[in-house]
C-alpha cells in the first residue's frame, strides 16, 4: 500500500491532468461586434439549454442618491419589453417550458431562462427583449414598488439577510456595496421612473454585459442565434464599469455588543479578503472547507459559512444563532481557526480533503445547464476568465501558501467585522 | 479510489457527454426489493436513488421517527463502525444524502462505475443492519430538531403546515415530517431499532440506478449485497390509513415575530395514485404554477401585491391538498388583519378558484400549463441523482412507470374538460388561511 504522502501526490497529479485537458474542449468564448461577450458551453447530455445574461449593474454600481435602483430596474424590466406586455412575457416564456427570471447582486444584475433545447432561439429573443428593450411603463412603477416593499418585508424576516446587511455596512461604509441590495424602504418609496432610466442608460450596454449559453446546443448555432437576438443592442460609452474602487484599507470597525445583548440572538462575522492576483478567488474558495475541518462537529453544524464575491474582494461570512455567550464562543472559534490557518497554513492533506469537498459541491451545480451558465457568466463578469475555466473542471491545484498569505494580509489589515441582531423580527 | 480522484475523473466526461435515450429496465430481486436501471452509457456518473415506502402514517405516537431512523442509519452499522461507513461513503464520492418525505424515506448517492459497488454496499448495510445505538439516535434527533426549527421559522412552511393540520387533523399527513419536540423526545434507540426492523423492509424498498451501468451488473451486485435483507412488512404499503379530510372554515395561526403575512385558500386534492391526479396537477399549474398562472397574474402582475404568489400541491400518495397563497408585508393588512383588506384579498383568491370551476381553461392556458410542467420536470430531473430518485419514487411510492416520458405523455393527454371536472370535484369547499406576525395576531379559534 502506498504511503499517504505518495497517494496524495498521485491524486493531485490526477486532478491536474484532468483540468489541463478540460476547458479548451468544452467552453468557447467570443465577442459580438457590439462588444457583448458570449460564452457557449455545449453539453448535449441534458435536454435543456440555459441562458444567463449578466450586466455590471448591481447595487455596487448605484449612486448614493438612489439606493435600490439596480434591483428596482431588474423588477421593472419584466413590466413589458419590446412588443410584449408583462403578462405576455410570462406566458411566452412558460409556453416554451421556461421560467424567465432575474436577480441582483452587489456586483451585477442577471437575467436567465432555461428551456427545452428546441426553443433556444425564441428564448434568446425573449431575453433580448427584457434586457435591451424594456418599456419601463410609468403605470408599472407603483405596482412594482409595492411588490418590492413586500420583498423587503420578506428579507427582514431573514436573520442571515439582516446580518449580511449589517456586516457589509461595517466593512464598506463609504461604498455602494456596503448598502442593502434592495435599498431602503424610504428610497424604494420615492424611486422615480427617470431614476431607473438614468441608471439603465449608464450601465446597460453590451460591452458591460456577458451572455452565457450552456447545455444542449452546438457552438455555431448558439453563436448565430445570440448574434441575431442581441446584434442590434447598440454599443455605447467608453468606461463600462461604473463601480468606484472599493477602498484598499478597512475602516475602524466597532466591537460587537456581546455584553449588553439579551435573549436569543443571531451573530455574524465577516472577513473581507483582498484579491490581487489571478487565481486568488479560486484559492480563497477553499476557505469554508478548511474552516469546517478545524471546527468541532457541534460548531460546524451550528455555524453557516459562505462566500460572496465582489470586484477585487471576496467576503467570508459566518453566522450562528443562540444565546449571546454561545454565539460569542462560536465566533471566537471561527476566528481562532482563521488565525491558525493564517499562521501555519493548511497542510497538504487538509487541502486535498477541502478540494474534494469543493469538487463535490461544484459537481452538484455543474450537472445542470443553469448552474453551468451562471457560473461561467458571473465569473466572466468579474473578469476572472482564467478562474472560470478552471472551475468548469471544478478543481485547481490547491495553493496553500497563497491562501495563507491572503488570510494573513486580511487579518493584519483588520478586515474583520462582527455584529449581532435579535434572532426574530428585526426593527423596521 | 478516494473521492478526490473519483470526482475529478468524471468531470471531463461530464462536460463532454453526448445525449442518447436511456434504456430502462425493471426487475424484482429474490428478496422482493424492486430495482429500476436507467442505463445511460454516455453518463460518467452513476446515481443511486433508494426509496423505502415507510411514511408518516407508519409513525404513530413517535412522530419524526422516520427522519431520525434515516439519519441514524448512516452513523455506523452492525458490521461497520461509524468511521468505516464514513470512509465507504467518502470512497463512493462523499455524496450520500438521506431525506424524509410524507410517504417514504429517501437515500441518494452519486458515484462512478469503479466505485459503484462501494456505494451500494454502504447503502445496503445502512438499510439492513444499522447499529442505531444511543449515540447515533441522539445525533440524528439533533438534526431532526434543527429541521423542525427551520420549518417553524419559514412563514410559507407554517402556512402549509396550518392547512395540512386543518385538513387532516390528527391523521398522519396533518403533522410535520419531523414530528414535534415532544414526540422526538420520547424516541429511544430501542424504539428506533424496532421501527426500523418493522418498516424498512425488503418489499418496501426500491432502488433506481441511473448512469453508465447495465441491468445485469446491477442485478448481480444488489442480489449479492442484499442477500441478508429478507425481512418483510406485514402488509402492502397504502399510505396513511385515515387521510379523511376534516376541513374547518377558517384557520388563523400566530407566528413568531416576522414582517410578512400570508393570505391563502386551501382545498382538498387527489393523491398521486388517483385517476384525477394528472388533470388536477394541470389545474394546480393553471392556478398557481409559474408567473403566468392565475394567482400570480391577478395579484403580483395586475395589482402589485405579494412577492411570493403561487400554489402548492404536494405529491402525496393517499390524498393531497392545494393551497393558493400570497405573502405580503404584514403592515399592509389594516387593523392587524381584522380590517377590510384581508377579506378583499381572500375574496379575490377565492374568485380565481371559483372561475376554474365554472369555465374550462383556454387553449393557451392549457398549453402553457403543460409546457410549464414539462420544463419544470426536466429541470427537476436534470441531475442524475434527481432522475434516480424520481424513478425510485414513481415505482416505489406512486406505483407508476419510472420513465419521464411516460409521465409527460399522461400530462399531455389531459383535456380542458378534464381540468374543469377536476376543479368542480375538488374546489367546492375551501379553507381560508391567514398567517400573521405574532404582534398583530388574532387569537387562534
Amino acid at each position: 500500500m502506498p504511503s499517504r504522502t505518495v497517494l496524495l501526490a498521485v491524486l493531485l497529479m490526477a486532478l491536474g491532468s484532468c483540468l489541463d485537458a478540460l476547458p479548451r474542449q468544452s467552453v468557447v468564448r467570443d465577442v459580438l461586434p457590439n462588444g457583448l461577450r458570449l460564452i457557449v458551453a455545449a453539453r448535449p447530455g441534458t435536454p435543456l439549454v440555459a441562458l444567463d445574461l449578466w450586466v455590471r449593474a448591481g447595487s455596487g454600481h448605484e449612486l448614493d442618491s438612489h439606493p435600490g435602483v439596480a434591483h428596482f430596474l431588474e423588477h421593472m424590466a419584466f413590466r413589458g419589453a419590446g412588443a410584449r406586455t408583462s403578462s405576455q412575457l410570462d406566458m411566452d416564456a412558460e409556453s416554451l417550458g421556461g421560467v424567465l427570471n432575474a436577480g441582483t447582486t452587489r456586483a451585477g444584475a442577471h437575467y436567465h431562462i432555461s428551456v427545452p433545447a428546441a426553443h433556444l432561439a425564441e428564448a434568446l429573443r425573449l431575453l433580448s427583449d427584457v434586457v435591451v428593450r424594456p418599456t419601463l411603463p410609468e403605470e408599472g412603477m407603483e405596482r412594482e414598488r409595492q411588490v418590492i416593499l413586500d420583498e423587503l418585508a420578506r428579507m427582514e424576516n431573514s436573520v442571515d439577510a439582516r446580518l449580511t446587511d449589517a456586516l457589509v455596512a461595517q466593512l464598506f461604509p463609504n461604498h455602494a456595496v456596503g448598502r442593502s441590495l434592495l435599498g431602503l424602504r424610504q428610497s424604494v418609496r420615492v424611486m422615480r421612473r427617470e431614476d431607473i432610466v438614468s441608471f439603465r442608460a449608464r450601465t446597460y450596454h453590451p460591452r458591460n454585459a456577458v451572455l452565457a449559453i450552456a447545455g444542449a446546443t452546438d457552438v455555431e448555432g448558439a453563436r448565430a442565434a445570440a448574434a441575431e437576438a442581441f446584434g442590434t443592442w447598440a454599443a455605447a460609452g467608453e468606461s463600462m464599469d461604473a463601480m468606484p474602487a472599493i477602498p484598499a484599507r478597512p475602516p475602524e470597525l466597532p466591537e460587537a455588543a456581546w455584553e449588553t445583548a439579551r435573549g436569543q440572538v443571531a451573530a455574524g462575522a465577516a472577513l473581507a479578503l483582498p484579491i490581487s492576483e489571478p487565481g486568488d478567488y479560486d484559492v480563497v474558495s477553499l476557505l469554508p472547507y478548511l474552516l469546517r475541518q478545524r471546527l468541532s462537529a457541534g460548531q460546524e453544524e451550528a455555524m453557516s459559512l459562505r462566500l460572496e464575491r465582489l470586484p477585487n474582494h471576496e467576503v467570508l461570512f459566518a453566522t450562528v444563532a443562540g444565546a449571546p455567550e454561545t454565539c460569542r464562543a462560536q465566533i471566537g472559534a471561527w476566528k481562532s481557526a482563521l488565525e491558525e490557518l493564517a499562521g501555519r497554513g493548511p497542510d497538504g492533506e487538509d487541502l486535498a480533503a477541502a478540494a474534494t469537498e469543493r469538487t463535490r459541491d461544484r459537481l452538484a451545480v455543474l450537472e445542470t445547464a443553469e448552474g453551468l451558465a451562471r457560473l461561467l457568466a458571473e465569473e466572466e463578469l468579474l473578469e476572472r476568465q482564467a478562474d472560470a475555466e478552471r472551475k468548469t473542471g471544478a478543481t485547481q491545484r490547491p495553493n496553500g501558501r497563497r491562501l495563507q498569505e491572503i488570510l494573513a494580509e486580511s487579518l493584519r489589515s483588520g478586515w474583520l467585522a462582527a455584529t449581532l441582531v435579535p434572532r426574530a423580527g428585526g426593527p423596521r | 479510489m478516494s473521492g478526490l480522484v473519483l470526482l475529478a475523473a468524471i468531470l471531463p466526461a461530464l462536460l463532454a457527454q453526448g445525449h442518447q435515450e436511456a434504456v430502462c429496465e425493471q426487475f424484482t430481486l429474490p428478496n422482493g426489493s424492486r430495482v429500476v436501471v436507467m442505463e445511460e452509457p454516455w453518463n460518467p456518473l452513476i446515481a443511486i436513488g433508494v426509496v423505502v415506502a415507510a411514511g408518516v402514517g407508519d409513525e404513530g405516537i413517535y412522530g419524526g421517527i422516520g427522519a431520525v431512523a434515516a439519519h441514524a442509519s448512516l452513523r455506523g452499522t452492525k458490521h461497520l463502525p461509524a468511521a468505516s461507513v464514513a470512509r465507504d461513503i467518502a470512497r463512493a464520492g462523499d455524496s450520500v444524502v438521506v431525506g424524509r418525505e410524507p410517504d417514504c424515506l429517501t437515500y441518494t448517492a452519486v458515484t462512478t462505475r469503479s466505485a459503484f459497488a462501494d456505494a451500494t454496499y454502504a447503502l445496503c448495510q445502512a438499510l439492513m443492519h444499522p447499529s442505531l445505538d444511543a449515540e447515533a439516535v441522539a445525533w440524528a434527533r439533533g438534526r431532526v430538531v434543527r429541521a423542525l426549527e427551520r420549518e417553524g421559522a419559514d412563514p410559507l412552511a407554517t402556512a402549509t403546515a396550518a392547512f395540512r393540520n386543518a385538513a387532516f387533523r390528527s391523521a398522519p399527513y396533518g403533522g410535520s415530517l419531523y414530528g414535534t419536540r415532544e414526540s422526538l423526545a420520547r424516541i429511544t434507540a430501542e424504539v428506533v431499532d424496532q421501527w426500523h426492523q418493522a418498516h424498512v423492509t425488503s418489499d418496501r424498498t426500491t432502488f433506481a440506478i441511473c448512469g453508465a451501468i447495465d441491468a445485469a451488473t446491477v442485478r448481480e451486485i444488489l442480489t449479492r449485497q442484499l442477500a441478508e435483507f429478507t425481512r418483510r412488512s406485514r402488509g402492502r404499503f397504502e399510505g396513511p390509513k385515515d387521510p379523511e379530510r376534516l376541513l374547518e372554515d377558517l384557520t388563523v395561526r400566530r407566528q413568531r415575530p416576522i414582517h410578512t403575512a400570508i393570505v391563502g385558500t386551501g382545498f382538498p386534492g387527489p393523491g398521486v395514485s388517483h385517476s384525477d391526479y394528472p388533470a388536477f396537477l394541470v389545474l394546480a399549474t393553471i392556478l398557481g404554477g409559474g408567473k403566468a398562472s392565475g394567482l400570480f397574474q391577478a395579484f403580483r402582475d395586475e395589482v402589485g401585491i405579494g412577492y411570493e404568489v403561487g400554489a402548492e400541491y404536494p405529491g402525496l400518495l393517499a390524498a393531497s391538498y392545494l393551497v393558493g397563497y400570497l405573502e405580503l408585508d404584514a403592515s399592509k393588512l389594516d387593523d392587524g388583519g381584522r380590517g377590510a383588506k384581508t377579506p378583499q384579498l381572500r375574496e379575490r383568491v377565492r374568485s380565481i378558484f371559483a372561475r376554474a370551476s365554472s369555465v374550462p381553461p383556454t387553449d393557451a392556458e392549457l398549453r402553457r400549463a403543460k409546457m410549464y410542467l414539462r420544463g419544470s420536470l426536466l429541470r427537476r430531473t436534470e441531475r442524475a441523482r434527481d432522475r434516480a430518485l424520481w424513478a425510485a419514487w414513481q415505482v416505489g411510492v406512486a406505483r407508476a412507470a419510472p420513465e419521464l416520458d411516460a409521465f409527460l405523455k399522461t400530462v399531455e393527454q389531459v383535456s380542458a374538460q378534464q381540468v374543469l371536472e377536476a376543479a368542480r370535484r375538488y374546489l367546492e369547499k375551501g379553507v381560508d388561511l391567514l398567517i400573521l406576525p405574532e404582534a398583530r395576531g388574532v387569537p387562534s379559534p
